[in-house]
């Protein structure tokens, strides 16, 4: 053999090797994890194009958004919306959308108000995958669209746990 | 997708799909709602009662069931 050869040999190895170090393999595992998908599958900015038709959102302050910093459990958290927004027959809010930004499906839900609910208020509670956005997107009866959002921090004990096995799972593996 | 802890088969979804609340038979609030709300759903809203009346909510989940309780309100008294 040829000492060029050698050499290039050796390249070649050296390169297969570092493909598979844990860091990647751990990449690739997460990536995996990730695929497979419910029905109702949506991510944000798809799910606040279906629901607005394209139109334009824009942030708003008369929105109270009340959610909390940090949520303990993921699986309940707390969410109220207030609007201060008149409730008559000819303006009234039209629809609460609730949404997050980091689970597989981005809606929550639709809530369809009328005059007669006298008050722009709704309040429930929802699953929270990991530290993520919450989003209220109201509908008001002249067809525009007004935001808020707020951050929710999700104490990730679990998920933590999840990636030290599967770290240790890549490195027995190598 | 959620699975099974002990025999790893996947519990098949279960949540409410809709929700509608009305006063004397007229909707006054319908709600869409997915799988991102909590277990044993919590769900609130307003509504201004100006007389004598039934509020009645149903729901219908993603299995079918459905379910209406109906509850008799009358206004506050001055």
């Amino acid at each position: 053999m040829k000492r060029r050869d050698f050499i290039r040999s050796f390249m070649v190895a050296s390169a297969a090797l570092s493909v598979s170090t844990p860091t990647m393999l751990l990449a690739k595992e997460e990536k995996q994890n990730k695929t497979p998908k419910g029905p109702n599958d949506m991510p944000l900015e798809e799910a606040i194009k279906v629901i607005t038709d394209g139109k334009e959102v824009k942030q708003s302050d008369k929105i109270k958004l009340t959610v909390p910093e940090i949520a303990e459990n993921g699986a309940v958290v707390p969410v109220k919306v207030e609007v201060d927004h008149p409730m008559e027959e000819k303006s009234y809010v039209k629809a609460i959308h609730i949404l997050n930004s980091k689970n597989s499906n981005a809606r929550c839900a639709d809530v369809m108000l009328s005059p007669a609910n006298a008050k722009a208020y709704f309040s429930t509670r929802v699953k929270l995958a990991e530290t993520q956005d919450i989003v209220a997107l109201i509908a008001l009866s002249d067809g525009s669209f007004i935001k808020a959002s707020k951050s929710v921090k999700v104490q990730e004990w679990q998920k933590i746990k999840r990636q030290e096995r599967l770290f240790l799972h890549t490195i027995l593996r190598s | 997708m959620a699975k099974d802890k002990e025999t790893g088969e996947v519990i098949p979804a279960h949540y409410i799909e809709e929700l509608t609340f009305s006063f004397d038979g007229e909707p006054f609030t319908k709600m869409k709602v997915w799988e991102s709300i909590s277990t044993n759903p919590y769900f609130s809203v307003n509504y201004k009662v100006t007389k004598k009346g039934k509020i009645t909510v149903s729901y219908k989940d993603n299995q079918g069931e459905e379910l209406t309780k109906t509850k008799k309100v009358k206004p506050k008294e001055a």
